[in-house]
């Protein structure tokens, strides 16, 4: 067998995988021995052709592993947070599940037209500031940041963290003025209006707020 | 169950909810809905989730319960014929494979077109790396039919992956 310039594997070290193979497809084998298997075929290592299904299968596993999410699923303020303050004691009553993962255009037609209370704006912003936003741990161990270390991120915007007080205002409000640009309009014609929101928070911000008109109008 | 509670014990589990939900719909967008959708309910009932024991297993059995009722409508609206075929359009030619990119892309495919079970099961174990027993809880089944399962899914990825990538290396 020709394997190229990769480094060579050895008999013996073939020989235990094919045998840890055989017991990972009868459903045997251990969370340690999965991971031999992982590791022995993300290596890089030159494989027998006869293994190259397996390195593809667990190349996918490793990768598929590391999946977070696409990009702007989780967007605008951050709700990965525990929060060192509340800045608004209000804020106990918001969702911060509406913030989470918002899809702007398909909440889009649950908007009532023209209905924006004046409650709802005011907690947009208690979400937009729910304090210091901290960072979780990628394996979603819920790891907090409270704030001590470096300075506050009030909120994030397309990702990014803003920890300047007044650019995080000025984001908020520039939201807000989007938000209450679109919902005057009837629904479809909100559509258009979005066409014109040049910074996709924008849109997020809005998903927010339907999100949340919808849960306190259950 | 309070906003930081929640946020810590809850939302904190949403990029693994986001993971099984691709893995059994095999769509992204379909997954980021199933997620949202789950966060909202478990949201509307955070009071009662602090009594449970094991929070963690809850919330991925919900995910997989609304995925599955997604599929169920799905199918009777495509049939399954189609939405199996659906995804392998998608599917390069396995004679221009060149590298191993190529190829996790032809695993993920094929993993997507198993059954769900079998499909969950994989991904909780391959992907989650989670126990034997904590995915019976999730999966609601016993831990020997799950291996079965397991070895089953494991069995016919190996048989379909090696036929598809066996058909371009003749060539």
């Amino acid at each position: 067998m020709d394997y190229g310039n990769k480094a060579k594997c050895g008999s013996d070290s073939v020989e235990r995988i094919e045998t840890l193979l055989a017991k990972y497809f009868e459903g045997e084998t251990s969370l340690v021995e999965e991971r031999e298997l992982r590791e022995f075929f993300t290596s890089g290592v030159a494989v027998p052709d006869s293994l190259k299904y397996a390195e593809a299968l667990f190349g996918f596993f490793a990768g598929a592993a590391e999946e977070t999410g696409p990009a702007g699923f989780i967007p605008g303020a951050s709700i990965d947070s525990q929060p060192a303050e509340d800045r608004n004691n209000g804020g106990g009553g918001a969702s911060p599940v509406a913030a989470a993962g918002i899809r702007g255009g398909r909440r889009l037609a649950r908007i009532a037209a023209g209905v924006v209370s004046a409650a709802a704006v005011v907690a947009l912003g208690v979400l937009l500031f729910k304090g210091p936003a901290a960072v979780s741990g990628g394996a979603g161990d819920g790891a907090v940041a409270d704030g001590s270390d470096g300075p506050v991120v009030y909120c994030y915007v397309d990702g990014v963290p803003v920890t300047d007080l007044d650019l995080a205002l000025a984001y908020t409000e520039q939201a807000l003025t989007h938000i209450s640009e679109a919902i005057s309009s009837p629904v479809e014609q909100a559509a258009a209006a979005f066409e014109r929101l040049a910074d996709g928070s924008a849109m997020t911000h809005l998903g927010t707020l339907a999100a949340f008109m919808e849960i306190i109008n259950e | 169950m309070n906003n930081s509670e929640f946020s810590s014990r809850v939302l904190s589990r949403k990029e693994r909810m986001y993971r099984l939900a691709k893995g059994i719909l095999c769509d992204v967008a379909e997954a980021e809905d199933a997620v949202q959708d789950v966060l909202e309910r478990l949201w509307v009932k955070r009071a009662a989730l602090s009594g449970y024991v094991n929070l963690d297993a809850f919330i991925l059995t919900s995910v997989k319960n609304t995925c599955l009722d997604r599929i169920r409508s799905r199918k009777l609206r495509e049939g399954r014929k189609e939405a199996v075929a659906a995804r392998y359009e998608t599917v390069e030619d396995p004679r221009r494979m060149q590298d191993v990119t190529d190829m996790k892309v032809l695993a993920e495919k094929v993993i997507s077109t198993l059954p769900e079970k079998q499909r969950m099961a994989i991904h909780l174990r391959d992907v989650e790396g989670m126990e034997m027993n904590e995915i019976a809880v999730v999966m609601e089944m016993g831990e020997d039919m799950l291996r079965v399962y397991l070895s089953r899914a494991r069995k016919a990825v190996r048989e379909e992956l090696i036929k598809l990538m066996n058909y371009g290396l003749r060539e």
